[in-house]
């Protein structure tokens, strides 16, 4: 699920950076910094919206670094037990398969898989098969999440495709 | 839940034996980890000493000092899992005694509500449950093989690490579906190495530059290289490893999008891989990385239809150091063959078929090997065994390659390993060992010219054989010419580079290689056996496992111990005296292959297998009739090629039966000589056995001819023509018995006049005469071998050095082409090879012993070409004279 989090990341600036550019500066080492990262705590930092303070720079007496608390506004994406996302598999194997929904790798095991849903291993690529729904790689899946593991700058997702209206996204 | 309920047996650490004295569950009811299940009582240490010794005293206990009877202590078994017991087993019941040889068996039965079959970095894969906690009744991880049923990390079975494990039941349950999967396909599991398995890979820069002339035609090993393909893979480098300044000519080679690679598929490899995948299912483990294994993947099977993504990647496999199969076949091995180049990472593997290391491109062994232990495998076939140009010598790539600084005893640490890793690939790219090498090789030509040419045999040592003969016979010659035209500035690597591999009289790079034929036959045999014995299966329920008919793990065992049944060994001078037998590798490489070892001669064994000659085992065992002496590395080609080599190619001491003492001296020397020769001692060992037993080689060309036995007789075919062997009879025997007769202070006397007279013989008849050459032409070899103080029996053979001394005459075929450099070469190369080149050899090779020798060599310069270097000095002293007169003349005046 997707979040507008108000957020802070602690910047310390180089002195050789002191100067007209140093706002630029900042914001462009906001954006590398925290964009693409994950904690455990928000979730997925997907895009800084705004950056709403900056901060005042106070030089840290002992080495003359400059260091900004800066606030900002971010998208998030803190998946949630029980929630339904979709996501596009990038690997299939005889333990189950893996997609990912944006940043997030979600791993459905071949046990939440549909009765009738079987591992073929000799197919080209690899997939799950049943009556009518392949899982390959690429394919797209809808997928409900059973449970998320949280760790410090990690999420790992569980999820279940083995319910009603779960399973291979049709693109017609 | 649908699952049958999970089975909880006793930890292996209670204090056993212990007594049930109370069950606290009921079937029916809810536990939780943690929840008691039985108590029961047991006996301490103290108080099983004190009831001994009250039983020697031969008193009860005396309550009143608060000694007691039976068990002083008690405790409860807690439970692992949550869920519903289900019920106890039959014999559980209250004052049941239970031993430590029963723990492993199931007492309890639980209904879970999810067993954690599959956990993604710790989480259940099914319930989502964290699974990671630890408490007091968390099992060791390595404790977690017997079958508690308690949560543990579980295997990984994808070839991908994705933090995903599974537990041993699971990992039984995919087995079997794996299992099943190949049964109806007929196929079994194929795990393939590959770096010097099936492909080799390269980082030096020469590669680019010869393939980048492969259009023009230019380069010698344009035909080697032209199905070689290149890729770039950035440095492993640890994080925070920041590299050292690149030097400036490399900045081309290692930029920022990585270093390139050059992986030069094994010939055949298209072929293998197709007809493999017919009746395996493929799966690559390599020690290099991911990113390695999926570039040299997309090379040989860009299509992904045989590998299909089962790439194993030292990333995933978690050792750096060993393969193991249980990483990906957990539970069920049985339907795994391996192949692999090195035995040493596999440990103990019955899985495994090593295979002959492919090694293209010289000197450079295995890039991905830095974490490995040194090899201390066997050594590799010689190359007569395999093919004329296979894989080179163990001690010629371990010569040439700049050996990774990685390969000492211990292995290194990770960390180390990637920063000598990539240390090692840029000291590679650097130092460009095949540029070097080829230049080496060009050099060693130039300077002799054509007359080189008189060298291109096939196989190295021989071409010595003919060299002394100084007769290129004219059916030679237009092989050397074919061989010329194929590249312009054709190479050989002169034989005086002593690591070069008998294939050295080809470009440098030899593309020719069977090991691939070979696999594949072993590998068909291996289904065929194995299939022919699971449909022989009457009856099989498909929920056991195999029978152990169906097992690779006892088909390839009796395979190899079909190669050497019937053979009981004897070992001479190949175990160290200070080991036991029993524990050396050779011994039980023998034994695996089928063969009886003994430790003492006696009747019944059939093969002396030694590395000298005249020790009290050969000598001993050829007096047992029927028992074949052979070198050791007759031993060492048949385990490695599954074959029982035909023993006549080896044998040690052909010459004994049939002529004087004297003769296996000869034979001895002539092999010691050769021996000493480097790398390819030992090929050129057999080669020289070969030559003088001729008609034995003959024999042992023509049978069993496969593919690279064909191309193997055709060279020894091309040999021939030295019309080395054939002249070896008893003709020659009594000349040379005349030879040994000879006082020994007349050195080289009459040899010299031998030799004249066979040069004036036309080299194409066979000449009785020419046979003594064959023995000398190992000669000049000496001055590369170590002056050995064991070796009593290189005496004569310096006595004939002078022999060395003859130039070709009028009389030899000598293309027209070559004849002329003789004076050249006299004359700008004083020092140099000392050994291709017979004009100077006696200058060169002779070193130490030249003061001995002066009277010879003066005899040997007085005769053909050597004049114009009298000449040159007689002019000298002339004009010195004259200059001296001139000055006289100028003072007088």
């Amino acid at each position: 699920m997707f979040f507008l989090r108000e957020l802070t990341h602690t910047i310390l600036l180089h002195p050789s950076y002191f100067g007209a550019q140093l706002e630029d500066y900042l914001r462009q080492k906001l954006y590398e910094d925290v964009e693409g990262t994950c904690s455990g705590k928000h979730g997925y930092i997907i895009s800084v919206i705004t950056i709403s303070d900056i901060g005042e720079g106070k030089i840290i007496p002992s080495t003359g670094q400059a260091k900004f608390k800066t606030t900002y506004t971010a998208i998030v994406m803190k998946p949630f037990k029980g929630e339904v996302v979709d996501g596009k598999v990038i690997n299939v194997n005889k333990m189950g398969f893996l997609a990912m929904v944006g940043p997030l790798q979600v791993f459905v095991s071949s046990h939440l898989t549909h009765g009738d849903m079987k591992y073929d291993p000799n197919a080209s690529p690899p997939c799950y098969r049943s009556n009518d729904e392949i899982i390959q790689k690429d394919t797209k899946v809808r997928m409900q999440i059973v449970g998320c593991r949280v760790e410090a700058n990690d999420i790992f997702a569980i999820g279940t495709i083995k319910k009603d209206f779960l399973g291979q996204i049709r693109e017609d | 839940m649908s699952d049958p309920p999970t089975q909880l047996s006793l930890p292996p650490t209670l204090p056993y034996p212990i007594a049930i004295t109370r069950l606290l569950v009921a079937p029916g009811n809810s536990v939780k980890r943690g929840s008691p299940l039985l108590e029961y009582s047991f006996m301490s240490k103290e108080q099983r000493e004190a009831i001994s010794k009250r039983q020697k005293e031969g008193r009860r206990a005396d309550i009143s000092k608060g000694e007691i009877e039976g068990d002083d202590g008690s405790g409860t078994w807690d439970c692992l899992v949550d869920g519903e017991v289900a019920g106890w087993e039959g014999w559980i019941k209250v004052g049941v005694r239970i031993e430590r040889r029963q723990s492993s068996q199931p007492l309890l039965n639980v209904h879970q509500p999810c067993s954690h079959p599959v956990q993604l970095h710790g989480m259940c894969g099914v319930c989502g449950a964290d699974l990671t906690e630890d408490d007091y009744l968390s099992v060791p991880a390595q404790a977690s093989s017997s079958n508690q049923a308690g949560p543990s990390r579980g295997f990984e079975v994808t070839h991908d690490s994705m933090g995903v494990t599974v537990s041993k039941d699971e990992a039984h349950r995919l087995d079997n579906l794996t299992r099943d999967a190949l049964l109806s396909s007929r196929k079994l599991s194929l795990i393939v190495d590959l770096d010097q398995t099936i492909i080799h890979t390269t980082v030096d820069p020469t590669v680019a530059e010869w393939m980048d002339e492969i259009d023009q035609e230019r380069n010698p090993n344009t035909d080697a290289l032209k199905d070689v393909a290149r890729f770039q893979i950035a440095d492993d480098l640890p994080p925070g490893y920041v590299k050292p300044k690149i030097k400036p000519g490399q900045e081309k080679m290692i930029q920022m999008q990585g270093r390139w690679y050059f992986t030069k598929p094994r010939p055949g490899l298209q072929k293998f891989l197709d007809e493999m995948s017919e009746l395996y299912e493929m799966h690559v483990y390599t020690m290099g990385t991911r990113s390695y294994a999926d570039a040299i993947c997309n090379v040989i099977d860009p299509d992904g239809k045989i590998f299909a993504g089962r790439i194993l990647s030292r990333d995933e496999s978690g050792s750096f150091s060993s393969k193991n199969l249980k990483r990906l076949f957990p539970t069920d091995t049985s339907m795994v063959v391996v192949i692999d180049d090195r035995s040493d990472v596999w440990a103990d593997c019955p899985n495994l078929v090593k295979v002959v290391p492919y090694d293209f491109f010289l000197g450079i062994g295995d890039i991905n090997s830095s974490f490995l232990p040194k090899n201390k495998s066997t050594p590799s076939p010689s190359s007569t065994a395999t093919s004329p140009t296979a894989a080179s010598s163990p001690a010629s790539s371990s010569d040439l390659s700049t050996p990774p600084p990685a390969t000492s005893e211990d292995v290194p640490s990770i960390e180390d390993g990637l920063l000598l890793k990539a240390k090692l690939l840029d000291d590679l790219s650097e130092s460009r060992p095949l540029a070097k090498m080829q230049e080496k090789l060009e050099h060693d030509i130039q300077p002799d010219g054509e007359r080189d040419k008189v060298d291109v045999f096939p196989i190295g040592a021989k071409s010595e054989t003919d060299e002394v003969d100084g007769a290129p016979t004219g059916q030679t010659a237009p092989d050397v010419e074919v061989e010329q035209n194929e590249g312009a500035s054709e190479s050989t690597l002169s034989p005086t580079i002593p690591s070069t591999p008998p294939r050295a009289k080809k470009p440098l790079l030899n593309p020719i290689d069977y090991e691939l034929l070979r696999v594949t036959d072993i590998l068909t045999e291996i289904h065929h056996r194995f299939y022919r014995a699971f449909d022989s299966l009457e009856s099989w329920d498909p929920s056991t496992s195999l029978p152990m008919s169906c097992d690779v793990e006892f088909i390839i065992p009796e395979l190899k111990s079909k190669v050497l049944e019937g053979c009981n060994l004897v070992f001479s001078g190949l175990i160290p005296q200070a080991v036991n037998p029993e524990t050396t590798e050779i011994w039980q490489n023998a034994e695996t292959f089928g063969a009886l070892c003994s430790l003492s001669v006696h009747p019944r064994i059939t093969h002396c297998v030694t590395a000298t000659l005249n020790t009290e085992k050969t000598y001993k065992s050829s007096r047992i009739p029927d028992v074949k002496i052979v070198w050791a590395n007759w031993f060492w080609d048949s385990i490695a090629l599954w074959n029982r080599q035909d023993e006549n190619k080896y044998l040690a001491q052909k010459e004994k039966q049939r002529s004087d003492p004297t003769t296996p001296v000869l034979v001895a020397e002539v092999l010691e000589n050769t021996n000493r020769n480097g790398s390819n001692g030992e090929s050129s060992l057999v080669q020289n056995v070969d030559n003088i037993d001729q008609k034995e080689k003959k024999d042992s060309a023509d049978d069993g001819l496969d593919g690279p036995r064909e191309e193997e007789g055709e060279y020894e075919d091309m040999d021939d023509d030295a019309q080395v062997g054939k002249g070896w009879d008893e003709g020659a025997d009594a000349e040379w018995d005349a030879f040994m007769a000879e006082d020994d202070d007349d050195e080289g006397y009459g040899t010299d006049s031998g030799s004249v007279r066979s040069i004036n013989t036309a080299p194409s008849t066979p000449s009785k005469k020419r046979v003594r050459y064959a023995d000398e032409e190992s000669l000049p070899l000496e001055d590369f071998k170590d002056p050995s103080p064991t070796d009593p029996d290189d005496q004569p053979a310096k006595r004939r050095k002078p022999l060395l001394l003859e130039a070709a005459t009028e009389n030899d075929q000598i293309p027209a082409e070559n004849r002329f450099q003789y004076k050249d070469k006299g004359k700008d190369k004083g020092q140099g090879t000392g050994k291709t080149d017979d004009s100077h050899v006696p200058v060169v090779t002779r070193g130490e012993e030249e003061e001995k020798d002066v009277d010879e060599q003066s005899v040997a310069e007085t005769e053909g070409t050597e004049g114009a270097e009298q000449d040159e000095f007689a002019m000298m002293l002339m004009d010195s004279l004259a200059n001296g007169e001139e000055a006289e003349g100028e003072e007088e005046e």
